[in-house]
């Protein structure tokens, strides 16, 4: 072994995982550093539910004998990972973060989570969320993760542990999960990389629901390597889930190369950088100054017009809260005292909406479809930024904020595309900012490509939280 | 589209077995009035001979290339 434990945890999954193939490290030593790290750090920013410990190192243990024994399985052998508290994990519970599910305790892996551990990945517990991956940081159950860059500040949501444990060494990746931007927001305020798949990419069997046509499953690591690695391993057709396309998985990580010599950036500026629109005027900066960047390596940035996007946000608002008012109606009739009010004041608003409501909403994301369909035909990538703001403190967090303003991430989870969040700059407060990438259905790799030359530039993952 | 009160909302949601307190009532009936002009918006798009985006699988074998 050459690193110290200190250095372990920030070791990124390609790192480590070059160094487990080479026997240089071991994945028990791997393990205890982030165990360690997790008892030094995690008392402040309270990302994890549920800590396995024991399980942890008995799997470590386990993945070194095998690599020994010659029986090395690939990347993820042997690294540590966590995920969002809505993915079923045999025989751990799994809550959603809601005191509705307190006790439930699942039957059998969420397909994505047997497939990492098929990959020889080590499960060290479950992460912080959004109560059911909506409402905002106050939940009926467990405290909530806070941002490593200041903990005073927001995580984003929903997918909040998982952005914070990343970001401060407590996990090498971890799964999160997006309805409207809940894997690229917390991956945009903590500063690093989140990836929303193409919906059917990737299976949401034995994942919580959130709303079944918006919900995607995908990777929040430190690099956009690592999110390659994390998304070759789950990506893929499941019998179990309808929804998932057997259309091919290609090599990620083949696609990762410096070079963006000829692809062709589309920026919506007049909606995303419109400094009266509530737009954060130091995200308009960082996000602009990455684009030139991007076109400095060889990218093309162009101006395009999508005036859809101006629906966005009640469009996904009402078809999201349609379904998940559906869902979770049996629960609301028989224990509404048991969930928080976040959630539940936002769950009822999907109970006053109409059957007409739904249809016009469904048909208007068609519409935007139609419109993002046109624009890819002369791009290869939308550019925008991810967040219209930087973190805010938790006392200042308004749990009615998706009532207003806009949002650069749904349009990702109506039209399906997939859409990655890369840091690309800090706030003078020192809060992280996300560049957001969105590609061609099932063209992760141009998505992955782009992100990878734009990082290997800023070289930002080389900057650590003070936490 | 028109504003909805503490009655009507109770009626919504009495549809689907839901009884709230009155204050719950209130309170959504001040939110539903914020998110109102939202939905107008919903309503002023012009969808044309646009056909719904929910997925529905008539085969036996879901997943296939292309889909969805």
């Amino acid at each position: 072994m050459t690193q110290t434990s200190t250095e372990l945890y920030y070791l990124t999954i390609r790192e480590a995982g070059r160094l487990i193939k080479a026997r240089e490290l071991s994945p028990v030593d791997l393990t205890r550093a982030l165990l360690e790290r997790i008892e030094a750090v995690d008392g402040k920013l309270k990302t994890y539910v549920t800590l396995l410990a024991d399980e942890a190192l008995a799997q470590a243990k386990a993945a070194e004998a095998e690599i020994q024994q010659g029986r090395y399985r690939g990347p993820l052998h042997g690294i540590p990972m966590a995920h969002k508290d809505l993915y079923d994990t045999k025989g751990v519970r799994t809550t959603g973060q809601s005191k509705v599910n307190e006790h439930r305790v699942p039957k059998e892996d969420a397909t994505v989570i047997r497939r990492l551990a098929e990959a020889g990945s080590i499960l060290l517990g479950k992460l912080a969320m959004f109560e059911f991956a909506m409402g905002g940081p106050e939940t009926s159950l467990f405290e909530q993760a806070r941002n490593p860059w200041n903990v005073d500040y927001v995580t984003s949501g929903s997918s909040s542990g998982s952005g914070a444990a990343v970001a401060a060494g407590l996990a090498m990746g971890s799964l999160g999960s997006d309805t409207g931007g809940s894997i690229r927001g917390p991956a945009s305020y903590c500063g690093i990389v989140g990836l929303k798949p193409t919906y059917g990419r990737v299976s949401r069997y034995g994942v919580l629901p959130l709303s079944w046509s918006l919900d995607h499953c995908g990777p929040m690591t430190r690099t956009v390597e690592d999110a390659a690695l994390m998304l070759q391993a789950i990506a893929g057709y499941d019998a179990k889930d309808p929804s998932t396309s057997q259309t091919p998985v290609p090599d990620y990580a083949a696609a990762l190369k410096e070079d963006v010599k000829g692809l062709v950036i589309g920026v919506p500026k007049a909606y995303c950088f419109n400094s009266e629109a509530d737009i954060d005027s130091e995200t308009i900066a960082a996000v602009d100054k990455a684009l030139r960047d991007l076109e400095g390596l060889g990218a093309r940035v162009e101006e395009v017009s999508i005036p859809s996007l101006e629906y966005v946000p009640v469009a996904n608002n009402v078809i999201l809260l349609s379904e998940a008012f559906t869902y979770h109606l049996p629960n609301l009739k028989s224990q509404p005292q048991n969930y928080g009010e976040a959630f539940i004041s936002r769950l009822y608003m999907g109970g006053l909406l109409t059957a007409s409501d739904y249809v016009q909403a469904q048909r208007v994301r068609s519409s935007i479809k139609r419109e993002f369909d046109q624009v890819l035909q002369r791009v290869d990538l939308i550019g925008m930024p991810t967040s219209n703001n930087p973190p805010v403190t938790l006392e200042e967090f308004k749990p009615g904020s998706w009532l207003h303003g806009p949002s650069f991430t749904a349009p990702f989870n109506e039209t399906g595309m997939p859409a990655i969040s890369v840091p690309c700059g800090f706030t003078q407060a020192g809060l992280p900012i996300g560049l957001q990438l969105a590609g061609k259905p099932f063209d992760e790799p141009t998505v992955l490509r782009a992100a990878y030359a734009y990082q290997q530039h800023a070289r930002l993952y080389e900057k650590r939280p003070p936490a | 589209m028109e504003p909805k009160n503490a009655e009507q909302i109770r009626i919504l949601l009495g549809r689907s077995g839901l009884e709230v307190s009155q204050e719950r009532l209130e309170s959504l009936a001040k939110t539903f009035e914020e998110y109102r002009s939202r939905l107008e918006l919903l309503y002023s798009v012009d969808v044309e001979n646009e056909e719904v985006a929910g997925i529905f699988y008539p085969g036996e074998h879901p997943g296939e290339e292309g889909s969805p």
